[in-house]
């Protein structure tokens, strides 16, 4: 009997153990071109003015920890502004965040009112009903500060989900110093940002300098790296240079969009970076990546902005590359602010949010973390030099980043309800790529994979 | 109808507080029992009988993540890592476990110095552990493969090589969890009397033999325990694959905890998340039942 007691109770804890763990438009041309824009400041909202007494109490945000001190910045800046209110900031890496809103939004918590959103996945959230929706709070005007893209990435249904506190692009990094150690030059045209690489022409040089450098392997030089390596955000834009989307424009389609031969072309080229070409190292994080090019051992670097940095060598920014007979397709796209539908305090929630947005925050935002911006007057500004931060290099990482956008070479990422599962699976399938898998192969599981997945959203 | 004596009255009063009593000391543990262990258990067979739709609505679909599950060959691949990691890790460790414990028995002047550097392993978190670990294993900067390239062994992928992938977790999880069960080993190798070994040695038994006729026999209980809470916690073993892998590279290391964690929080689809929770729970009671068989404890 004794034993059977025993035996049951186990089998309990084994089960709780168990359970406890248990737990719209695709991909398009994101920038339009808007030349004829002039710098304009943000209307002034009543709340601005002070005309209106501005609302109080206390409310959380929850942030993205890789922009450091920023986002503490911007809360300190609007505490200023509105001393009636108090930001409570807690950040997590972007992983973690995307769990804990998940986690936390998918309870129907009511801890954060403020909260990031990756463009991406405004869909996904929509869909999981985690934002309220902000068209009532918001004129035309107030609309009319960001590019179209920027802001038609936050409708769903109709329904403005939220608002890009900021935009994002990449510039390639060459470490000038490697380039004449290795006896390698680059055209001139090049780095006065009068000419762009192709990949071909990109990868010739780094392949030269590999073999010159260190050929085995051995000395831990690199020709070429991805920032982003494992990130939809950066690896999408070799497909789009090709043509190519990754989910169609009804947002739930897959197959025969992402296996087609345009991606195998460019996934080939991708593997081909970590294997043919042996110019890219497998098994490094964002981070060592990026440590590995400020230390000096590799040519090209192609990162977002916010990783453009001083350098103790003679370091130059330009322009994204693209396939030759391909179109030029940058990433762009960033986080937006969206408030919590259950937060307790909308009416703080929503005058930080539009502090953050189309008020003073967005400039600050911008000029902290050297991010392009997603409001056209902002964007106007750094073109015409208006800011002396983007004078030089790092600062001028902003400047290019503009130039592309305003040129129309972003692409953002393709939005939709299962957005979570493709960035899942496709960075999976980046990893199994860069360790050697069939490309093809690789390409029509994804697809079949996330079109299963993607039944669900019909 | 005559009312009972005052005298019966408290005769059944006095019985029935006996019976009462034991019931309400066991009645917190239960409470709490129900609450965090039974009641997640019910929950998770109740959510995977639901899907969720748009705007956090949720439907009845019967078995159809179950289903949908049978018919997914991530979920066979997913199966099929958790049994073959189980079925070597959880061997090699508590033979590994023993050999130590056999070692750390020896009554030698400072043994108890490397019982301590051997046991230091546990102290360290297993996300700490995988990292470290994973940067060891790293193809070109890793310790691993400049110590390979002294023998002229080439270059490994390691962690990345589909081929190797799950055996690097196995490794971590071995390198991790054998100092811990090394200690239960010893406890019960030290609670033989050693009056039985003594006697052992007039017979003429010693070493190996004393090994196999008297410490294994006489430790099956420890063993038992040993064996059934190894597997569980390689069932269950998640965050090795969770930090340094996701599963990858080609779905070598995607364990059934770890597709369950994905289909919750990646793919949005609780419903599946829930049907494999159950699975899992199926795959260890099968476990448990198989272990029980071979180590039954006694009394």
């Amino acid at each position: 009997m004794k034993r059977k007691i025993a035996a049951i109770l186990c089998a309990v804890m084994l089960l709780g153990l168990l359970a406890a763990c248990g737990g719209s438009p695709a991909d398009k041309p994101a920038q339009e071109p808007n030349t004829e824009q002039t710098p304009e400041p943000a209307p002034a909202s009543p709340e601005q003015t002070g005309t209106e007494e501005k609302p109080s109490g206390s409310i959380v945000w929850l942030s993205n920890s890789a922009y450091g001190d920023v986002p503490q910045s911007l809360a300190d800046a609007y505490m200023d502004y509105n001393p009636n209110a108090e930001i409570v900031l807690e950040s997590y890496s972007r992983t973690e965040l995307m769990k804990v809103i998940d986690i936390k939004m998918g309870a129907g918590d009511d801890t954060y009112d403020v909260f990031f959103v990756d463009q991406p996945l405004i869909a996904s959230y929509y869909w999981k009903d985690y934002l309220q929706p902000l068209n009532e709070y918001f004129t035309q005007d107030d609309l009319d500060l960001f590019t179209s893209a920027d802001l038609n990435a936050g409708y769903v249904e109709g329904d403005l989900e939220a608002l890009p506190l900021t935009s994002s692009s990449q510039v390639l990094m060459v470490n000038l110093d490697l380039l004449r150690e290795a006896g390698l030059t680059l055209d001139e045209g090049y780095l006065t940002l009068e000419k762009r690489l192709t990949w071909e022409e990109l990868i010739d040089i780094a392949t030269q300098f590999q073999q010159k450098m260190d050929p085995n392997h051995t000395e831990g030089y690199w020709g070429f790296i991805l920032g982003q390596q494992s990130n939809a955000y950066q690896v999408l834009a070799l497909g789009n240079s090709l043509g190519e989307k990754a989910i169609a424009s009804d947002g739930v389609t897959v197959e025969g969009v992402l296996n087609t031969e345009g991606w195998v072309k460019a996934m080939s080229f991708y593997q081909d970076l970590y294997t043919d070409y042996g110019v890219s190292p497998v098994g490094s994080t964002d981070d060592e990546v990026k440590a590995l090019f400020y230390s000096g051992k590799v040519l090209f670097y192609l990162a977002n902005t916010i990783r453009a940095a001083g350098a103790d060598f003679d370091i130059a920014g330009i322009y994204h590359p693209y396939f030759q007979g391909g179109e030029v397709a940058v990433p762009t796209g960033s986080w937006y602010l969206g408030i919590n539908k259950n937060t307790d305090n909308q009416a703080l929630a929503l005058d930080f949010l539009t502090y953050c947005t189309v008020g003073d925050g967005a400039e600050l935002w911008m000029i902290n973390n050297n991010q392009v911006p997603a409001r056209k007057d902002l964007l106007a500004n750094i073109t015409e030099d208006k800011y002396e931060a983007f004078q030089a290099w790092p600062g001028s990482a902003t400047k290019i980043a503009a130039m592309e956008n305003l040129a129309g070479n972003g692409y953002m990422r393709p939005t939709s309800y299962g957005w979570s599962s493709f960035d899942s699976v496709i960075s999976s399938m980046f990893t199994d790529l860069r360790s050697g898998a069939d490309v093809k192969a690789a390409l029509d599981a994804a697809a079949a994979q996330l079109q299963a997945d993607f039944r669900q959203y019909r | 109808m005559a009312s009972a004596s005052p005298e019966k009255r408290s005769v059944l009063r006095g019985r029935l507080s006996r019976k009462l009593t034991p019931y309400a000391f066991v009645l917190p543990a239960m409470i709490v029992l129900l609450a965090f262990k039974v009641g997640p258990v019910l929950v998770s067979m109740y959510g995977s009988l639901f899907k969720t739709g748009a705007k956090n609505t949720t439907f009845f679909v019967g078995l159809k993540n179950y289903i949908d599950l049978f018919s997914d060959e991530i979920f066979y691949i997913s199966l099929k890592n958790t049994v073959v990691f189980n079925l070597i890790t959880t061997p090699v460790e508590v033979v590994f476990a023993f050999i130590l414990a056999v070692v750390f028995n020896q009554k030698l002047k400072g043994i108890r110095i490397f019982r301590t550097i051997f046991y230091l392993p546990v102290c360290i978190s297993m996300v700490m552990a995988t990292t470290v670990w994973a940067l060891m294993m790293n193809p070109y900067q890793g310790l691993l493969n400049t110590f390979l390239g002294y023998f002229g062994i080439g270059l490994q992928g390691f962690l990345t090589d589909p081929g190797q992938a799950l055996a690097c977790i196995m490794l971590i999880a071995a390198w991790k969890t054998i100092p811990y069960w090394m200690m239960f080993m010893l406890a019960g190798m030290q609670s033989i009397p050693d009056n039985i070994y003594e006697a052992a040695v007039i017979d003429g038994s010693t070493g190996l033999h004393q090994i196999f006729h008297i410490t294994i026999p006489l430790m099956k209980n420890t063993f038992g325990f040993v064996i059934v809470s190894n597997s569980i916690t390689n069932l269950l073993l998640f965050a090795p694959m969770y930090v340094q892998t996701n599963g990858g590279p080609s779905n070598a290391t995607n364990v059934l905890m770890l597709e369950a964690y994905k289909s919750a929080y990646s793919y949005n689809n609780m419903g599946r998340s829930y049907a494999i929770v159950v699975i899992l729970i199926f795959v260890s009671i099968l476990f448990l039942w198989v272990q029980n068989k071979f180590f039954r404890i006694t009394d």
